[in-house]
């Protein structure tokens, strides 16, 4: 569903229901992540959910639509609702819904579904895009609410984005916010990532004249990359991209990144375990352009993974800063890292097809099951500058001189700690066969080079 | 594209602070912690709650000074509403992260609301079911989980807390502290009246019921129950299992430690409860495990199909945290079941394990000849005997000697025997009524452990731990323990590591060390 679609009354062809509502899955309206927020806009998919397409026309939205509920948690609160479908709902999450686990039961005239369920979380950002799929280029606009095909430093946009939290004051489930002071802004200020740098939060609250959609207020940074993302609480949204304006203060830009953990070869070592290691290496060379001003190199991977090096021309200076894995988790002690270790050997289905798989104790892995591959990625990469308290990575912090008008070059010959970069990737259970990610490589807000790499994940055959 | 919505415009809303509020992430119940969701969730009238959540009260924690308890405390107020009824709740303490009180008993059962006031501002409320009855029992470690708050009754005067170095006798009487067992006439945030409560109670020690001599408020606290009962004679161990069912409601699982007069509790894997109390306040242990497994893929792991064989050697000297990830410290005596609620959390970093040198490889000599386990990385040995083989290449039943050649720098010549018994063939037996399981095979002196877990995309399942000797053949999960967690767990039975004396070897420089075969089908 399109965003502009929740907001719309739409009335379709109705087919009967003969059968009793089934759901296939639940995910975040806006990132398509199977964790819900409380009090988010999530989409519910299955069949025979509802006779015919009808969307709420008024808020508070209403928790009965065309004869179909929407049940949550074992004390069965009814969700308030944006739309049915005979193939999909939206509605909102109860802020008064508790709890990590909830089940989730759509009721039709037919009966009720069995029950779903899903991660509840407290924070679960998700920013609406243009292909409504939580991939893809964010619904970014002007002051002016025109769509914004270019983000510039220090220009205000506004996005919208579900699952940032409890507001003060106080909404109650299903109404809207306010359009008029007091607002509701939200009781968490959420950090908004544009190209990397930090951006300007100047308003996070309750849409007016929506339930369950934030707006976002920001002023950005110049951009290091294209993507736009939020991090509330901990929480990190889906990675959305936006236009951004490249720079004109390097030349000859040119670079390569590749996967150098796991590898995408058919004969690699399959990961055994979630979550798993992910190595990234980048080279890059470019020119500093003579009136040079700041600009960045930034490498990106999934599993906040990055090396993103900010130059400063008018001090001759650079100062990067690379993502590489804290002490505990090399040696499979994943106790403090927010990450519970899964053992993916053991995933097995059970009798009536729910695929389980056993957590490792205590959150350790067994440094017996540690592959040398793994290991030997591991010996590329030295440990953060501190020590990590909290969290599977830590930084480096490396500093040198960059002059304007000579030749910078990110290889393994110069600048070479600059160049491999890591960090952790869970694997959504029940696993895929494959996974894959995606990298990107930025010079002077110039995507240089990108790739999408596939790599094995099963079968689980345990080998040394 | 078109507008999303006419909304008042930028420059009106570039107010950039957020804005703190109270906010509400559970009510629990105050002894068991049990997570919204989960069996035992419900909150007793007239029992202790507490309250998590962000913005709650002061930066200090500040406690009620005395009887009556106060309903607004360091600003905080918690306001219950179920039905018409809206009332205020007596408070233990408030604090930033935290609020205890105890839900008022004439707030009628069905589903409640909660809602915290703190400096003015309220949070959104959350919803949460009242009901007449439902046991917690207070824990050492003050979420619900390990041991119980219980006091071994020696004497009028001499009442110990139990701890895995002071264990309670066979037969002897002790008190468990819990909540939940029910409402009360007079107001809850006077100090009680003690009196025995009409609510239908068993207490389970080691899965066998305890004769109770009293179960209702203590006169000290008010919320709080004690319940009087006589540990069973026949229960030894350091992690006993404790558990209260209560008008139809399941406790947590707790343990009590019990050991023969004049002697110290034993945990299953061989450790005595001072060693383990040793480990806990920062000591060390030198653990030599060599383990040999033979691996066959079902359909689902789409591997190959046929036999995968490898020999695994681990010397490290771990601390607590890993040491217990490795051996499992604390499973239920045998006979008996635990149910965790959450995943088992060190209580911090595990100090990154030593690799102890043990030699350049270990030597494995069996009935299909010899093979080396060479040495891969510091105190780490593996090697692969088969892979995909249609038969069995190395690992066959019958009696191995395993030895580490002239020994290393840290752990000095060994050499050991040990015999692959008969494979362990399982049957697992899901009914209406619970889950048996019985086995074939395994090493008779052994025990095993019938675990249920799961983890799904949201993380662990509560998840269940018994533990049988092998010699019994047979295994039914009670009803209690199985009502206490998922339906859909994956049953898991193996061996317990060690727990069989054959199983064992002694070399200089190796606190505890075993060899364990193990037949997986994946």
């Amino acid at each position: 569903m399109r965003l502009y679609q929740l907001l719309l009354a739409l009335l379709a062809g109705g087919c009967v229901v003969v059968a009793q509502p089934a759901v296939d899955s639940i995910v975040n309206a806006a990132s398509y992540d199977p964790a819900v927020p409380r009090g988010g806009l999530v989409s519910l998919f299955g069949t025979d959910l509802a006779r015919s397409t009808l969307s709420a026309t008024s808020t508070p939205l209403p928790k009965r639509l065309d004869g179909t509920s929407v049940l949550v948690g074992d004390l069965e609160l009814e969700a308030p609702l944006y739309f049915v479908s005979p193939t999909q709902i939206n509605f909102q999450v109860p802020f008064e819904a508790l709890g990590d686990r909830l089940s989730i039961v759509v009721v039709t005239a037919a009966g009720r579904s069995r029950p779903f369920l899903v991660r509840l979380t407290a924070a679960g950002p998700g920013i609406f895009t243009r292909s409504s799929d939580g991939k893809g280029r964010a619904l970014v606009f002007s002051p002016a609410f025109e769509p914004v095909e270019v983000v510039s430093g220090g220009e205000p946009i506004i996005f919208y984005a579900t699952g940032l939290g409890p507001t003060n004051p106080p909404a109650l489930s299903g109404t809207a916010g306010a359009a008029v002071e007091p607002f509701h802004r939200l009781t968490y200020m959420p950090e908004v990532f544009l190209g990397e740098m930090p951006a300007r939060v100047v308003f996070a609250g309750l849409a007016p004249g929506l339930a369950g959609v934030y707006q976002l207020n920001v002023i950005p940074q110049t951009a290091a990359t294209d993507r736009l993302w939020i991090r509330s609480r901990g929480q990190i949204s889906n990675f959305t991209d936006v236009g951004i304006r490249a720079g004109q203060n390097v030349t000859n830009a040119r670079g390569t990144i590749e996967l150098l953990y796991p590898t995408a070869r058919a004969d690699a070592e399959p990961v055994g375990y979630s979550p798993h290691l992910l190595v990234a290496r980048f080279t890059a060379r470019l020119d500093i352009a003579p009136n040079a001003d700041a600009f960045s190199v930034a490498a990106v991977s999934d599993g906040g993974a990055s090396s993103i090096i900010r130059f400063d021309p008018a001090n001759d200076t650079f100062e990067g800063i690379v993502s590489v894995p804290a002490e505990a988790p090399r040696y499979g002690d994943f106790s403090r890292t927010g990450f519970s270790p899964v053992d993916l050997f053991s995933c097995h289905n059970l009798s009536d097809g729910t695929p389980v798989c056993q957590p490792f104790p205590n959150a350790i892995i067994p440094a017996s099951r540690i592959p040398p591959a793994e290991r030997r990625a591991l010996d590329l990469l030295p440990l953060p500058d501190a020590p990590v308290a909290q969290g599977a990575t830590g930084e480096l912090r490396i500093r040198g001189i960059a002059r304007r008008g000579s030749s910078f070059a990110i290889d393994a010959d110069n600048n070479a700690r600059l160049s491999t970069f890591a960090g952790y990737v869970t694997v959504p259970l029940p696993p895929a066969p494959s996974r894959t990610a995606t990298l990107k490589l930025f010079i002077d807000g110039h995507r240089v080079a990108s790739t999408e790499v596939s790599y094995r994940v099963g079968p689980y055959s345990f080998q040394f | 594209m078109p507008r999303i919505i006419n909304l008042a415009g930028f420059s009106m809303l570039a107010v950039a602070c957020a804005s703190a509020a109270p906010e509400i992430r559970s009510i629990l119940n105050g002894a068991s912690y049990a997570l919204p969701g989960t069996p035992g969730s419900a909150i007793a009238q007239g029992s202790i709650f507490v309250i998590f959540g962000t913005e709650l009260g002061p930066a200090a924690l500040e406690q009620a000074a005395g009887f009556p308890l106060p309903t607004t405390l360091g600003g905080t107020s918690v306001r219950i509403t179920s039905g018409s009824v809206s009332l205020d709740a007596p408070l233990l303490y408030v604090s930033e992260r935290q609020v205890a009180g105890i839900l008022p008993s004439p707030a009628p059962v069905g589903i409640g609301l909660v809602a915290v006031t703190y400096d003015g501002r309220t949070s959104q409320s959350g919803a949460f079911r009242i009901v007449r009855t439902s046991p917690g029992i207070l824990a050492q470690n003050q979420a619900g989980s390990g041991a119980a708050l219980a006091q071994n009754i020696n004497s009028a005067v001499d009442q110990p807390r139990n701890t895995i170095s002071r264990p309670a006798r066979p037969g002897q009487m002790a008190t468990l502290w819990v909540t939940g067992l029910g409402p009360v006439p007079e107001p809850d945030g006077a100090q009680p009246t003690p009196r025995d409560l009409d609510v239908d109670l068993e207490v389970l020690v080691g899965g066998r019921p305890a004769a109770v001599r009293y179960k209702g408020r203590s006169p000290c606290c008010a919320g709080a129950d004690q319940i009087n009962f006589e540990v069973p004679r026949d229960v030894e161990g350091c992690y006993v299992p404790v558990v209260v069912r209560a008008g139809g409601a399941i406790s947590n699982f707790t343990t009590i430690s019990v050991a023969r007069p004049g002697t110290d509790c034993v945990d299953v894997s061989g450790i005595t409860g001072p060693e383990i109390e040793r480990l806990q306040t920062g000591g060390d242990l030198r653990l030599g495990a060599i383990t040999l497994t033979a691996a066959k893929p079902t359909e689902w792991s789409g591997d190959v199909p046929g036999f995968y064989e490898y020999g695994n050697g681990e010397f490290f000297q771990y601390d607590w945290n890993i040491l217990n990830a490795r051996l499992g410290i604390g499973r239920p005596p045998p006979g008996s079941c635990l149910v965790s609620l959450r995943p088992q959390n060190p209580a911090g970093f595990g100090r990154r394990p030593t690799g102890l040198d043990a030699g350049a490889a270990l030597n494995l000599s069996g009935p299909k000849g010899s093979r080396q386990i060479p040495r891969r990385a510091p105190g780490t040995y593996s090697e692969s005997f088969s892979s995909g083989a249609a038969q069995l290449q190395y690992l066959e039943p019958g009696n191995y000697i395993v030895d580490n050649g002239s020994g290393g720098a840290d752990v000095g010549q060994f050499r050991a025997t040990f015999t692959i018994p008969p494979e362990l063939t399982t049957t697992i037996q899901r009914a209406a009524i619970g889950i048996t399981v019985s086995w074939r095979g395994g090493d008779p002196a052994g025990l095993l452990t019938i675990s249920g877990s799961g983890q799904d995309s949201f993380g662990p399942s509560p998840f269940f731990t018994c533990t049988e000797r092998v010699a019994a053949g047979r295994f039914t999960v009670p009803d209690y323990v199985l009502a206490s967690v998922p339906a859909n767990l994956s049953i898991n039975v193996a061996a317990v590591p060690g727990s069989s004396p054959q199983a064992r070897f002694r070399a200089p420089g190796v606190d505890v060390g075993y060899i364990l075969f193990s037949s997986i089908e994946y």
